[in-house]
């Protein structure tokens, strides 16, 4: 018989604020599909070609196991990430670890809202007053998170059910293409693509939030399920997304595109409207909300964890962070910079959670073993 | 909570006020159509077309204004056209962009990579390459009623629903980019004051090297897509019989067996008989079984003119060097270009006439 | 500010200056319609009520004749002799001082000094039960609640021969002590949501409850929300079609609409007429309202940020028409907008304030007159206007009129954010209006159901509506203790072909 492991303070949350199991898959699909999937095929058809489609989808396969991980780490701890942490590395070490974590959600965020911003600025505005908009988005940004999990749960339903139909506007492109540049499948040598999945890895960033809000989930057990629901949810629409653009360009063609869905989104046309990019890039901010939440969210209440504190004082302090960086970073240069640096760590974090999955067994081994 | 609603109001307004500069629409100079042409010492003369919308009654009356500029790049040529406009120029709109002959023999390639780049374009556009002056084009198109760009798109939109491939700036660009693909435009010229197109200008990457007529223009679009209009004129025996295509079928196939590839070409025809004159004999069975093997002979020679042209001219505009790396493996893009000139390809064609002598 | 809120907070209005029954009496008197008279007899006794709340000849008839006539001694004695059901006997200040100003009959005697004689002689006059006028409906019912809680109550009372329907009375409102009835189905209510209700009406803290949209504003969960929270309604049959849902309905003495509770954004554009007509027609007519909704809010912010931003979107062939009709305006299309905009909402606040027949007139007047002249005049394109009249029509098909106010309010927001960044200004004030919706609540309940939570079971009757048949069980949002809507037993077995 094991002891139940200690949990601190705040790990636990009271029934009326937990969400059902099943929303779980919104919160999954809906913070991995952002900014990344409009660029996603550029970036990988230059390491991949065309066979980037099969990059995207070994990607997928391999978070699965890493949400199988993710699932038994936080089952093993009865907890989140912070008391993970604790558990394995100690009260300081493991404090610093989840604080490290919190940061990198707050870039991760941070890259949403300005590559977000740098779309607006080429394709709807250029002359676009920075710090005047990103202060609306903030206080927009603000006055959910204040609303609190559930909202932001809420935002996550909603952004799936209104991204959808968005969707639907790579049926426009296939239409125009030709299949003919997909064949022959896999010309690419398995490190080529190996490579590809690598850097696809940044479109799918996100799904390690579920370390923050698993203790939110009401039937922890139940919502594995839909969890891998969730992350194959977006697989099947990131490898759809990809064919349907890769249909509709040439290989050549696509390295000089550097948002590819979106110029797919051009040639959509009505008797009544035309040019459906510009739709597309407001409705696309359904997309990106919940994004930019419940990473706000999430990095505030593990600091909220770390150090006991209330949490809405982080939020704003998090929220004019967010605003200054913002408004600063403006340049191609400087967010190409920041998200390559960002998909950096987002690698180092989904390396980093098989070892704490392999550290927590180990323990919870050894602790077996001193009981009996 | 009311107190901060107080201050909120006059703060929007000025925000509202002092954002971005806004125009309406009826503000904008927008540009439908453009045109380039060689100009003195490789400098490029630009042509565009503003429509004038005139409001009130008479909705109809549509006037254009042409501004002509002359300008070392394309981007120079919006900032040139800007100084000589008094409304703020848009080319969000931009419908139809004309090349003349001239420039699209020497290189289209500065033009593309600008077409290809700007995301205020429409992927919709039309290109076309103009025999003469795209200037003359654009300022003697003029109609009561039509700018030039509701003519110029109406002629290609029309003529892509007939004989003329289908077209538009996206499929210039990808066939553009593509490996073993060359791509093509509408060919326009001008006959008296009708502009007139029936021909097709073939591309070399970015550089045009030749034009299929009228009668070819038909043999490459049923070479090219399946589609199911457009109506040609044939000889047949003593007189001359209108065939109408109801849906056609084409298809590549590739037998790589031997060092050399070698291409087939399956055609199948499906068409109506929709006028004859000058034929003596009744028409039945017989007769029609007749022109069946008369018009595969004739497409089959025709088509394979047509190929061997464009194997003489070392272009690809049917796409088969990509389509035959889309069924090899282990495929050399570099020996392509050498091996295309020296390839096989036979083409099979079979007509079958499915109606005919219906009279209502 | 807050504490001059504070200052008034502790004050009672209206203290409670009498002490005994002489000083209440003293009170009365000084209004003329208070009648005292003595009715002589061993020991004198005197009757007083409120000339103006009782029923005088009834008095007469049922009061006084008996008690002139035979000698009685005591209270007790007088109690059996009128012929009257229902006389309390009290010495209670508060329950004398409560009954007399509803129209009750005092008798005092003085053989018995501390005890007084309450005798029932309301007077219920009130308006005849008319027609529903807000929520017309061709089909159904046409009866209409009345501004007496009595009639209502009998009004839904006779739709319900339940014995488990209960009404629960409250008085609310330090001085006009309007009398306000909670009512539900006992098993099919639930309880929790009853026990809110009674707590927040409970809780109210306010001097006059003038009519039930008060108790509106005052119960909602956040009251700086332009979304009603409490569905109103004028229509019996749909009060007790909501009781059935186990719903709970606040009806207010004085009132001519009942509140529901708790309810969705969604129920507010389902009208009566949904369940009168066949599913398939409901379906298609509530899918219209709806549309129109999304036009009304969204067609001049269109409009505003094409014209204004993002003009490439307009097709070319449409180019030439909005073009020409805005050549000649010298206003850019934001001001078009809010000029032709608050000119409807001045019509529409004109029309709605002047009587019947003169506010018509001056609809067409301005519709037409305005309209034209104001083309005409170039200050406005007549595709715009076409735009806006098209989008005040479609916010009048809101079935429910406190919801048709919030969509032309909302509106404006809109607008503004259309003339900052075009569509995605749009956008953003579109996301702001969704997370408040997800974020508000309706007595506890989640108000954005069943889109968030995400009921699957509920949407049977939210954006359409599906038939009777496959109704089976009451709407998840109420949560109440008796889900299933049918004798599942009874319910028809599938059949095959011919059998």
């Amino acid at each position: 018989m094991s002891k139940p492991l200690r949990s601190s303070v705040g790990a636990s949350v009271p029934e009326n604020l937990q969400i059902t199991h099943t929303y779980v898959f919104f919160l999954i699909a809906a913070m991995q599909i952002g900014v990344g999937i409009l660029s996603l095929e550029r970036v990988v058809v230059q390491t991949t070609g065309y066979d980037g489609w099969i990059s995207i989808f070994i990607t997928g396969m391999v978070l699965h196991v890493v949400l199988w991980m993710m699932y038994h780490i936080l089952a093993d701890c009865k907890g989140d990430i912070v008391t993970a942490n604790q558990l394995v590395f100690g009260k300081y070490i493991g404090g610093i670890l989840s604080l490290a974590f919190s940061l990198y959600i707050l870039v991760l965020t941070l890259n949403v809202l300005v590559s977000f911003i740098e779309i607006i600025r080429v394709w709807v505005f250029p002359s676009l007053n920075l710090w005047i908009f990103v202060a609306f988005m903030i206080a927009l940004i603000y006055y959910f998170v204040v609303g609190g999990f559930r909202v932001i749960t809420g935002l996550c339903l909603m952004s799936i059910l209104i991204g959808l139909p968005i969707l639907w506007l790579k049926f426009f492109p296939t239409q125009a293409g030709d299949t003919l540049e997909i064949y022959p499948i896999i010309t690419h040598s398995l490190k080529e693509i190996l490579q590809g999945s690598e850097v696809t890895l940044f479109s799918f960033l996100g799904m390690e939030l579920l370390l923050i809000y698993y203790p939110f989930i009401k039937n922890p057990q139940a919502s594995k399920k839909w969890a891998h629901y969730g992350v194959f949810f977006t697989t099947m629409i990131y490898v759809v997304s990809a064919l349907a653009v890769f249909i509709y360009y040439s290989e050549e063609q696509i390295r000089q595109v550097t948002w590819p869905t979106i110029s797919t989104w051009k040639i959509v046309q009505f008797p009544f409207i035309e040019r459906f990019e510009f739709i597309g890039i407001a409705m696309w901010m359904f997309v990106i909300m919940p994004n930019i939440c419940l990473g706000l969210w999430g990095s505030t209440r593990l600091a909220k964890r770390v150090f006991n504190i209330n949490q809405t004082y982080v939020l704003v302090i998090a929220c004019i962070v967010l605003y200054l960086f913002t408004g600063a970073i403006n340049e191609r240069m400087q967010i190409k910079v920041l998200s390559d640096y960002t998909g950096n760590v987002g690698m180092y974090v989904y390396l980093y959670i098989p070892v704490l999955f392999i550290l927590m067994k180990i323990k919870g081994r050894w602790r077996k073993m001193i009981y009996e | 909570m009311s107190k901060h609603i107080g201050w909120c109001v006059p703060f929007l307004l000025i925000i509202m006020t002092g954002c971005i500069p806004t125009y309406g629409v009826e503000d904008n100079a927008i540009i439908q159509t453009a045109g380039y042409d060689p100009g003195e010492e490789n400098e490029i003369q630009g042509t565009v077309a503003i429509p004038k919308f005139i409001g009130g009654e008479e909705k109809s009356a549509i006037e254009e204004q042409y501004v002509t500029v002359s300008a070392s790049s394309i981007k120079s040529v919006e900032d040139q056209v800007q100084n000589r406009i008094s409304q703020p120029v848009s080319i969000g709109k931009l419908n139809v962009t004309l090349f003349n002959e001239e420039l699209a023999e020497k290189d289209l390639g500065q033009f593309i990579d600008v077409l290809s780049r700007d995301p205020r374009l429409s992927r919709n556009m039309f290109l076309a390459v103009t025999k003469g002056n795209t200037k003359s084009i654009i300022e003697g198109g003029h109609k009561k009623g039509e700018t030039i760009s509701d003519q110029l798109t109406g002629l290609i939109q029309n003529n892509m629903n007939n004989d003329f491939p289908s077209t538009d700036m996206h499929d210039f660009l990808s066939s553009y980019f593509a490996f073993g693909k060359d791509s093509f435009l509408p060919y326009l010229k001008l006959e008296e004051d009708k502009i007139v197109l029936e021909e097709i200008a073939l591309f070399d990457k970015s550089k045009m090297v030749a034009t299929l007529s009228k009668n070819e223009m038909f043999v490459f679009r049923i070479l090219k897509e399946n589609f199911n209009q457009a109506m040609e004129t044939l000889n047949f025996k003593e007189g001359t019989v209108v065939l109408e295509n109801i849906g056609n079928r084409v298809q590549y196939r590739v037998d790589h067996r031997d060092a050399l590839p070698s291409f087939t070409i399956q055609l199948d025809l499906k068409a109506v008989i929709n006028e004859i004159r000058g034929i003596e004999h009744t028409v039945d069975k017989k007769l029609i079984t007749e022109m069946e093997s008369d018009f595969e002979t004739y497409y089959q020679t025709k088509a394979t003119e047509v190929i061997s042209l464009f194997q003489e001219k070392g272009i690809d505009p049917l796409g088969l060097g990509q389509f035959y790396r889309s069924r090899t493996r282990n495929f050399k893009e570099n020996e392509w270009d050498a091996l295309y000139k020296n390839i096989p390809i036979s083409v099979q064609v079979s007509v079958s006439i499915n109606e005919f002598g219906i009279t209502t | 500010m807050t504490k001059w809120l504070d200052k008034l907070k502790r004050k009672e209005p209206l203290n409670e200056s009498e002490e005994t029954l002489e000083d209440l009496l003293k009170t009365l008197k000084k209004s003329g319609d208070f009648i005292t008279y003595s009715l002589g007899g061993h020991p004198p006794c005197t009757i007083s009520y409120i000339k103006t709340l009782s029923k005088s000849d009834y008095i007469n008839d049922f009061v006084i004749k008996p008690l002139k006539n035979a000698k009685l001694h005591s209270l007790k004695e007088m109690e059996n002799a009128i012929t009257v059901e229902n006389i309390e006997m009290t010495d209670e200040l508060s329950i004398i001082k409560e009954k007399i100003m509803i129209g009750y009959a005092l008798i005092q005697s003085d053989a018995d000094n501390k005890q007084v004689l309450l005798i029932p002689a309301t007077s219920f006059e009130s308006r005849q039960v008319g027609t529903a006028e807000v929520e017309f409906s061709v089909v159904g019912p046409k009866e209409a609640f009345v501004e007496s809680l009595h009639l209502n109550i009998n009004l839904v009372r006779k739709r319900l021969p339940l014995p488990q329907l209960r009404i629960e009375e409250q008085k609310i409102g330090k001085v006009t002590n309007t009398r306000v009835a909670t009512i539900f189905i006992d098993g099919i209510a639930n309880p929790d949501n009853v026990q809110t209700v009674k707590q927040r009406l409970q809780d109210i803290e306010y001097d006059q409850i003038i009519d039930s949209s008060f108790i509106t504003q005052m119960l909602a969960d956040n009251s700086s929300s332009p979304f009603p929270q409490l569905l109103d309604t004028e229509r019996p049959d749909r009060a007790v079609s909501t009781l059935v849902e186990g719903k709970i309905v606040i009806i207010v003495d004085g009132s001519p609409q009942a509140l529901i509770c708790p309810t969705t954004v969604v129920e507010f554009f389902s009208a009566s007429d949904d369940y009168f007509l066949p599913w398939h027609l409901a379906t298609v007519f509530r899918l219209i309202r709806l549309f129109a909704v999304l036009f009304s809010v969204l067609s001049t912010p269109l409009y505003v940020a094409i014209l204004t931003f993002h003009h490439e979107m307009i097709p070319r062939e449409l180019m030439a028409t909005i073009v020409s009709s805005r050549s000649d305006i010298p206003f850019p299309p934001i001001l078009e907008v809010i000029i032709l905009e608050l000119a409807i909402e001045l019509l529409r606040e004109a029309g709605a304030r002047l009587p019947t027949k003169i506010g018509q007139t001056i609809g067409i007047v301005g519709g037409i007159v305005i309209g034209t002249a104001a083309v005409d005049a170039g200050l406005t394109s007549n595709v715009l206007l076409i735009i806006v009249a098209l989008s005040a029509l479609a916010s009048f098909t809101t079935p429910v009129y406190q919801i048709g106010n919030t969509i032309r309010l909302i509106r404006f927001p809109f607008i503004i954010g259309a003339q900052l960044w075009g569509l995605v200004g749009i956008a953003m004030v579109m996301i702001f209006f969704m997370g408040h919706l997800i974020k508000l609540k309706s007595i506890g309940s989640p108000f954005f159901e069943p889109l968030y939570p995400l009921r699957i079971q509920d949407l049977k009757d939210a954006f359409i509506r599906l038939p009777f048949n496959i109704q089976f069980k009451r709407p998840m949002l109420t949560r109440s203790p008796d889900q299933s809507r049918v004798n599942t037993k009874r319910v028809k077995e599938k059949r095959d072909i011919d059998e």
